[in-house]
């Protein structure tokens, strides 16, 4: 006899809400952090990640239980393998929000340049990152395939200012060479940002799985224009 | 169901007397066409 799972996955569904919320509340401070230069708001950042794997470790946990418990299968088992992974996609979310708001602690407060944060798009890029985490809670709670699958071309702006970054930091080293330490680390939070992107791409991906049972990882990333 | 889908390699859904979905035993346990045959396998009726 099959033992009805809907309890199981409504609690679990909330759990992984929860973690989201948390994940996007990191990132979002530990940008805050870098844009004013707090190091208290950093230290929050970095006090609470122990809270985001916390909730990891108990969302694989009750993804195993419901496994063993309840075989689980069709959409069932693609909701439960699909919260498996994006529970770790949203894991190493909250450790790069951690590590932006390291950052700011190991920074000095006057080597930092805000003209060069605009003309590095930071805050344009934070902005898109933040909205995609949005967009990826929105659409695996409203099941919206095209919410989802939007994700992936929305990434291509994070990957093209990460990409020019790298440049005009190059440049910007080369005519002020006592912040060479300050812009190496600044380039460790534009990757951080940029694997934010894939990772939540990656969650998108999931969500696709999880409502059509449609693979998309591997598969060439669209092209287009942002809108 | 669970020795349905360890012994076989197609598998037919009923309901009532009419066939509803008839497919690989995989397809139909990893994602069944029919919402009935999907709604019978979680458990949701039956």
């Amino acid at each position: 006899m099959v033992k009805f799972i809907e309890s199981e996955i409504t609690s679990l569904k909330k759990e992984l809400n929860e973690m989201w919320s948390m994940v996007y509340n990191q990132m979002a401070k530990a940008s805050d952090a870098v844009f004013t230069m707090n190091k208290d708001l950093a230290q929050q950042v970095i006090g609470r990640e122990k809270r985001v794997n916390a909730y990891e470790l108990h969302i694989d946990s009750d993804v195993e239980d419901i496994i063993a418990l309840y075989n689980p299968v069709a959409i069932d088992l693609r909701f439960v393998l699909a919260v498996l992974k994006i529970n770790t996609n949203l894991e190493r979310l909250g450790d790069f929000a951690e590590g932006i708001a390291r950052f700011v602690l190991r920074t000095d407060n006057n080597s930092v340049n805000t003209e060069l944060f605009e003309e590095l798009r930071l805050h344009e890029m934070v902005e898109r990152v933040l909205l995609m985490l949005e967009i990826s809670k929105k659409a695996f709670n409203e099941e919206n395939i095209d919410d989802a699958m939007s994700l992936i071309s929305k990434d291509n702006l994070v990957d093209e200012i990460n990409a020019q970054a790298s440049t005009i930091l190059t440049q910007y080293i080369a005519n002020h060479i006592d912040e060479t330490k300050m812009c190496l680390d600044l380039v460790g939070v534009f990757r951080k940002l940029e694997r934010s992107g894939d990772h939540i791409t990656n969650i998108g991906e999931e969500i696709v799985f999880y409502i059509e049972a449609k693979v998309l990882k591997h598969h060439d990333k669209h092209d287009e224009t942002d809108d | 169901m669970q020795q349905a889908a360890r012994v076989s390699d197609m598998t037919a859904f009923f309901y009532l007397g009419a066939m509803v979905e008839y497919d690989y035993t995989k397809k139909i346990f990893t994602n069944p066409s029919k919402e009935e045959t999907q709604n019978y396998i979680t458990g949701r009726f039956g």
